[in-house]
């Protein structure tokens, strides 16, 4: 009598525990909202945790449509947070601006002494806040997101973004983009003209007539680009084409497969391998420190220049006329001239610097 | 009123000389009266039961008012700031270790090392916006992952700079003049 009365006890505590286990709740709302804009128009958008496509069409409207979807322990909580979060849109002719608004709630003076008291107050929340948005195909798009990727097809007008914490494809080629990223992938097809400021993360572009990267942190690769402005740190880069490359290394590692026109590089503790130059009496013109330098100067015709302090330098023997003049024995100071080719106009091929080691082969 | 009568009233407090004994007059009273039998409820067994539940039922609802108003809180804190923490046990040590290859390697001069490791100083800003972001509670797995691809970076570039030193590509397999 008395083990079926605990019996029933603990059976009667166990249903009740089951209110203190219980799943996740999921609750979301959507809101679909269309404006005038048309080709010569521009949108903003400002999105934090959700993902946001943009799509390129031939009508002169836009369409947004965002879907908000809020997982919370209670589904009174949830649905609180749900009607915290917002869409808010200012519009003008041919300008529209997207934000997300996220309003604070508990505003009570015992729940901010709460929060004061526990820095991480959490019944773990899971927002999500998508975006969908149809826009003219050649309108301009400056895009902010954190926390989620961005995806960009049939479109090809004027891009800003600024992502953080994100991936971004863009599906079509585009002809101006300035692009901002932190930790994040990059996959572009052609971005005619470009400038991408770039921490933590890897790029990946398919051809560019002139771009500009200043980046940090990040695995390049880029198919093929006309003209290359690059200001490097930490980074690894590969290039399968080149037409010319310019800009400060430190830290970096570029390797290119051919470089059709002139390199102009400043160079600290990086290495820069060079399979092919195309053109004959390319410019190159290098001041490194530290670093390793490794050129095939196959079927060039250049005049050799290089001032050295201590580090490794090494040419083929097809060179000619090789002058060395010691400036500084004890610092190992030397100036180093020679030609090498067999066409009448040669290029300069200039090397400056300190320590590092130069190889260049045939 | 006569002139005795009269007296008697003004003089009335010099007669408050003796007070009742209210203790005795009521124990006299008490011993006067019928004591009534206690009822024993507890003796009924399905009242019993009954009264066991809704003292459980009673404990247990104070007890989930408070958990769903401050332990779960607490709880689930502790999940996310246990995930945190053992992320930064896990890759604290192996930074570090990376950190130390690098200021221990004579390859580089102290004014390279003081360079490369400047990026850290960026990580550990980006780390700390990242950790007030989390106080915010609107998508921590965003944010830890966020966290692991931080530290992850850090042991990353430290590698690529190791290997890439390292790694020398002073072959000898071009023949030629060394100047």
């Amino acid at each position: 009598m008395k083990v079926t009365f605990y019996r029933h006890i603990f059976l009667l505590l166990l249903l009740c525990s089951i209110n203190n286990i219980s799943a996740q709740e999921k609750v979301n709302k959507k809101i679909k909202k269309t404006y005038p804009l048309t080709n010569a128009g521009e949108l903003h958008l400002e999105n934090k945790y959700g993902n946001i496509t943009i799509v390129g069409w031939e009508e002169k409207t836009i369409q947004i449509n965002v879907e908000i979807q809020v997982t919370k322990k209670k589904k009174e909580d949830a649905d609180e947070l749900l009607n915290r979060i917002d869409m808010e849109v200012n519009n003008t002719e041919d300008f529209i601006k997207i934000s997300s608004i996220i309003k604070d709630g508990n505003n009570s003076i015992l729940s901010r002494l709460f929060d004061k008291a526990n820095p991480f107050d959490f019944d773990k929340s899971n927002i999500q806040i998508d975006y969908s948005v149809y826009l003219p195909s050649n309108a301009e798009i400056n895009i902010t997101n954190k926390f989620g990727d961005i995806i960009i097809s049939s479109w090809n007008g004027k891009l800003k973004a600024n992502l953080q914490h994100g991936d971004m494809w863009l599906n079509k080629d585009l002809n101006n983009a300035n692009i901002e990223m932190k930790f994040g992938k990059l996959k572009t097809k052609s971005i005619t003209y470009g400038n991408i400021r770039f921490k933590n993360g890897e790029i990946n572009i398919e051809k560019s007539e002139d771009l500009k990267i200043s980046s940090s942190g990040a695995v390049i690769e880029i198919e093929d680009v006309e003209s290359l402005e690059v200001h490097s740190s930490k980074d690894q880069i590969t290039i399968d084409e080149i037409g010319n490359i310019q800009g400060e290394l430190m830290f970096s590692n570029i390797n290119i497969n051919t470089v059709h026109d002139s390199i102009y590089l400043t160079m600290e503790v990086a290495d820069l391998w060079v399979s092919k130059i195309e053109k004959t009496n390319a410019n190159v013109t290098i001041n490194q420190e530290s670093s390793e330098l490794n050129i095939n100067i196959s079927g060039l015709t250049i005049d050799f220049e290089a001032s050295l302090e201590q580090g490794l330098l090494r040419i083929p023997k097809s060179f000619t006329n090789i002058k060395t003049n010691v400036i500084d024995k004890r610092k190992r100071i030397r100036d180093i001239t020679a030609f090498y080719g067999n066409n009448n106009v040669a290029g300069k091929f200039k090397i400056t610097g300190k320590k590092g080691a130069i190889v260049l082969k045939e | 009123m006569d002139d005795f009568e009269k007296y008697i009233k003004e003089n009335r407090y010099l007669f408050d000389e003796h007070r009742a004994d209210k203790s005795k007059i009521w124990d006299n009273i008490e011993s006067g009266l019928n004591s009534p039998k206690p009822i024993i409820l507890w003796r009924s067994p399905v009242l019993r039961v009954a009264a066991s539940i809704l003292i459980l039922v009673g404990a247990f609802s104070i007890i989930n008012l408070f958990f769903n108003s401050t332990f779960n809180h607490k709880s689930n804190n502790n999940i996310v700031n246990q995930e945190l923490r053992d992320i930064d046990t896990y890759y604290k040590d192996l930074v570090a270790f990376q950190v130390q290859l690098v200021k221990n390697n004579s390859k580089l001069q102290e004014e390279e090392k003081e360079e490369f490791l400047s990026f850290m100083d960026e990580l550990d800003e980006e780390y700390n916006s990242l950790k007030l972001e989390m106080t915010k509670n609107l998508n921590n797995e965003y944010i830890l992952e966020a966290i692991v691809n931080n530290y992850k970076k850090r042991i990353e570039l430290i590698e690529n700079l190791l290997k890439q030193i390292n790694d020398s590509k002073k072959s000898n397999e071009n023949e030629g003049y060394i100047l």
